[in-house]
């Protein structure tokens, strides 16, 4: 398997940093700002004193000027912890590059925006109903390119239930970070009330879809049995028998534009990020573009 | 509805394979794909978008299916007949003539049956044809056939004839076969202009050769004693009709070639060739050619020389000189001369001459000659008398062809009774327009003539009619087996038998033998075959007596005249005008129906391909 990470790859993520769109709590000693008043350097309000404040961050200025007590008050910047999450099942070792290992690639650029930026990551993989962490919560570069090396030894195979994985992780975090979901999204499976537990804890949720490029513009045609790759058995009711058409296309087209539009649906009205990629498309496009326009990324 | 070209119908054996074919397309071809999803959301999507769409394949083989079935019909050739049956009256000229061949060897016949069997086909569409066959005698050899493999095999069969073809009459016929058919169109296919056809709905056919055809005959033999030659004299009248040719002719003498010529003929100019040989008799002289022409049956010319056996007479008068001398001079009988009428000496003799005297007894076994009997044979009554100077003439009445050479000129009679007899006795001689010579032949072929004027009365021994009656008296007596020796096919041959013929006899040209009736005085026979035929009668003293005749093609039939203001049928079909309204072929429908389904099945296939 490929590397999926190299020198470029990270030279282009220097300038780059993830974006917290909600304010977050967090650890101490990190480089995020976070929603309580702490003892950072930036300053961030004044308020009245009330009895039992600390006496030294009273405003000198203020009282002279105003003959009243104010605190100063400064941002607590803490240390964030993220954690993504990868559907790592069989229909994500397709296409050309595979969706996986986009995935991957999107997973360990997340990851070093993460640690660039003193946060915490940690990498999980979502497959069958359950999360298994590859790396928890480490920091430093140092242990980032361990961590990726880890990516490199991930397998896709078998079915994966985002839902019942994200709803069983223990280590599903609080309002400390974001997590981010890279799947394809391909299920009917009830990943949503995962994403929505995601959510209860506080938790910053990105989705990110990857779908390969037969799965945006199917090149197929004439009267196919199609096979779905996460279903063993033949009778399996996910394996599909059609006939390839214009109207057939039409309706994939339509089909599609619905399970986008339903994505992009919930996950606007929950307020988390949604981008998807195609495979075949560069990681800078992805990243540069259109993680940019999904405010993933800054 | 009928069909034109029902084999087209066997395409349809082409719809089990289009669903064989159907059934092994509808195979599905495996695809692994990442995930099938999006496929499964998509069939609401499809559903939605064309609710028949798992008809789609159906509407296709429906489509197909229809457009085989056009494409079969389209070939079969559908018809709609128009309800009212056409009625076909054709009239085959079955004359020598249309055996007439071109080059490539097919005769004017092949032609006529060629144009016949196409008109068969129409059959199929409700008409019915009735087929007239013009032979010598016309014969209606189909009537209103509706089968039209029955019809070509009745057709196949036809052979031409060597004889002439009545046309005049088979349209007869066929007026007569119209009487009971409404409106029915006549067509003959010959190769001669027909009279009288515009007065009918009669159209002909000209079956004559559009390329070339010659041909080349003998068209008759003749031949003549030169005594001062010791020699006979035989010539030849040939003619080449097509070409102008150079012919080598041999003559042959009773089976033996005596001498050949070379003869140059123009294009339908007539050609006399001679041939001079010392023989002083023979049986058949035959004039003949080898050329390869249209028509090898007229390329050769029989005689046949008469064999007459001479007649015995008996001659009872008591004064006998003037007949008995010119008798003895014609040299035609064996004379006999008596004054007896005794019975028994009545007997054995091939004609009685009674001078003057009726015997009480009459022989049975001879014909007889009265010359102003006292009593007049039965079914004969005297008429009036008169004993004045007339004029002998022959009368108007004459039937036989024995007496037309007569012309009784400056003849006179003095003294004679008029003879009244029934409408069996044929007049002769007439005096003052009533008849003073009568002659009767019976069923037996024996023959009364009776003369109500005495010789002895009248200057007629001292004419030049004198012998000649008598050759009439005796011819029309004791007539000779055949009257002439040569018949073109398609005449009746007139027998004439002795009245003591016991047997007769017909050797054919292939050396056959037929047994024929002698219970009438004439035997006619109708020669099928051409060639020498030798007739024997024997009689009941045990002799014989035989004559040959020829048999030939008549000679308008060898000299091939085609018609000409028609165009022959080479290429042409001249019933397609009047058969066309009798249906309506509706292909041009199928066509366009089979056009719209293919491009509705391009349609439906294309439009849903990618």
């Amino acid at each position: 398997m490929k590397n999926v990470i190299d020198d470029r790859f990270l030279a282009m993520l220097e300038a780059r940093d993830l974006q917290i769109r909600k304010p977050m709590n967090g650890m101490f000693g990190g480089n995020r700002r976070a929603k309580v008043y702490g003892s950072s350097a930036d300053f961030a309000d004044y308020r009245e004193y009330q009895p039992g404040d600390d006496l030294r961050r009273i405003d000198k200025n203020l009282f002279a000027r105003f003959e009243k007590i104010y605190l100063k008050l400064f941002h607590d910047e803490r240390q964030l912890h993220h954690r993504i999450y990868m559907d790592v099942s069989a229909s994500m070792d397709w296409g050309e590059p595979t969706k996986g290992y986009m995935a991957l690639r999107l997973a360990a650029a997340f990851g070093y925006l993460a640690v660039q930026a003193t946060d915490r990551v940690s990498f999980a993989t979502l497959q069958d109903r359950a999360v298994t962490t590859l790396r928890r919560s480490f920091t430093g570069k140092e242990n980032f390119y361990e961590a990726a090396k880890q990516l490199n030894m991930v397998e896709f195979r078998g079915e994966s239930d985002i839902g019942a994985g994200l709803m069983g992780d223990p280590e599903i975090g609080s309002a400390d970070g974001i997590s981010f979901v890279l799947s394809d999204f391909l299920t009917d499976s009830d990943w949503k009330s995962g994403v929505d537990r995601l959510l209860m804890a506080g938790r910053d949720v990105q989705l990110v879809q990857i779908l390969a490029r037969d799965e945006l513009t199917p090149g197929l045609s004439g009267k196919l049995m199609l096979w779905d790759r996460e279903a063993p058995n033949e009778e399996d009711v996910r394996h599909y028998r059609t006939e390839v058409t214009r109207s057939s296309m039409k309706a994939y087209e339509e089909a599609f534009l619905w399970l986008e539009e339903n994505i992009a649906g919930f996950a606007s009205s929950r307020g988390i990020g949604f981008m998807t990629v195609c495979s075949d498309e560069s990681i800078e496009k992805m990243l540069f573009l259109k993680a940019t326009e999904a405010e993933i990324i800054q | 509805m009928t069909f034109l070209n029902p084999k087209g119908l066997w395409l349809l054996l082409a719809l089990p394979v289009l669903l064989i074919l159907y059934f092994l397309r509808s195979h599905y071809e495996d695809r692994a794909i990442a995930s099938t999803y999006i496929w499964k959301i998509s069939s609401r999507f499809l559903k939605k978008r064309l609710p028949l769409q798992k008809f789609r394949q159906i509407l296709l083989l429906i489509l197909q299916i229809l457009i085989v079935i056009a494409g079969a019909l389209l070939i079969a050739r559908p018809a709609i007949i128009d309800g009212n049956c056409k009625d076909y009256i054709l009239i085959l000229d079955c004359s020598a003539s249309m055996s007439i061949q071109n080059e490539k060897g097919v005769t004017r016949f092949d032609r006529a049956i060629q144009e016949a069997e196409k008109l068969s086909e129409e059959v199929a569409y409700g008409h019915r044809i009735s087929l007239i066959i013009a032979g010598n005698s016309p014969v209606v050899q189909m009537q209103c056939a509706t089968n039209e493999s029955e019809i070509k095999h009745q057709l196949g069969n036809l052979r031409c004839g060597n004889g002439s073809g009545d046309i005049a009459g088979a349209i007869s016929m066929a007026d007569e076969l119209a009487g009971k058919l409404a409106d029915p169109m006549v067509i003959v296919y010959t190769d001669r202009a027909c009279e009288d056809k515009d007065t009918r709905n009669v159209h002909l056919v000209n079956c004559s050769a559009t390329d070339s055809e010659w041909n080349f005959s003998v068209e008759a033999l003749t031949f003549a004693r030169q005594n001062d030659l010791d020699a006979t004299v035989f010539d030849g009248i040939v003619r080449s009709k097509g070409e102008n040719v150079t012919v080598h002719l041999g003559l042959k003498i009773d089976g033996k070639l005596m001498d050949a010529k070379s003869v140059n003929c123009e294009d339908g100019e007539e050609t006399t060739v001679r041939f001079t040989l010392p023989i002083r008799s023979f049986d058949t002289a035959e004039l003949y050619t080898e050329v390869e022409d249209g028509f090898a049956e007229d390329n050769r010319y029989c005689v046949c020389q008469p064999n007459i056996r001479p007649r015995k007479l008996l001659l009872i008068s008591k004064s006998p000189r003037y007949l008995e001398n010119c008798l003895r001079s014609l040299e035609l009988c064996e004379l006999t001369v008596t004054k007896k009428t005794d019975p028994k000496t009545l007997s054995g003799y091939d004609i009685y001459i009674f001078d003057g005297i009726m015997p009480e007894e009459q022989p049975q076994d001879g014909s007889l000659v009265f010359i102003h009997p006292d009593t007049l044979p039965a079914g004969l009554v005297y008429g009036i008398s008169s004993e004045e100077e007339t004029a002998l003439v022959p009368s108007a009445k004459i039937v036989s062809s024995v007496w037309k050479e007569l012309t009784m000129q400056e003849t006179v009679v003095k003294g004679f009774t008029t003879l009244v007899g029934s409408n069996a006795w044929e007049g002769v001689l007439s005096c003052n327009g009533m008849t003073v010579m009568s002659a009767k032949r019976q069923s037996n072929g024996l023959s009364t003539i009776v003369l109500g004027f005495d010789l002895h009365d009248t200057n007629l021994t001292l004419q030049s009619d004198f012998p000649v009656l008598l050759k009439g008296i005796l011819s029309y007596s004791a007539p000779s087996m055949l009257e002439k020796n040569e018949f073109s096919m398609g005449e009746t041959v007139s027998v004439a038998l002795l009245p003591t013929a016991k047997a007769l006899y017909l050797k054919m040209p292939d050396d056959s033998m037929k047994t024929l009736s002698t219970n009438t005085g004439t035997a006619l026979l109708a020669p099928d075959m051409l060639g020498v035929y030798t007739v024997m009668q024997l009689t009941n003293d045990g002799n014989g007596e035989y004559a040959d005749f020829y048999v030939h093609i008549p000679v308008e039939e060898s000299r091939g005249d085609v018609i000409p203001s028609i165009q022959p049928v080479s290429n042409g079909d001249p019933n397609a005008e009047s058969l066309g309204a009798a249906r309506v072929e509706i292909w041009f429908w199928i066509a366009l129906a089979m056009l719209v389904l293919l491009l509705a099945e391009w349609g439906v296939y294309f439009y849903e391909q990618i």
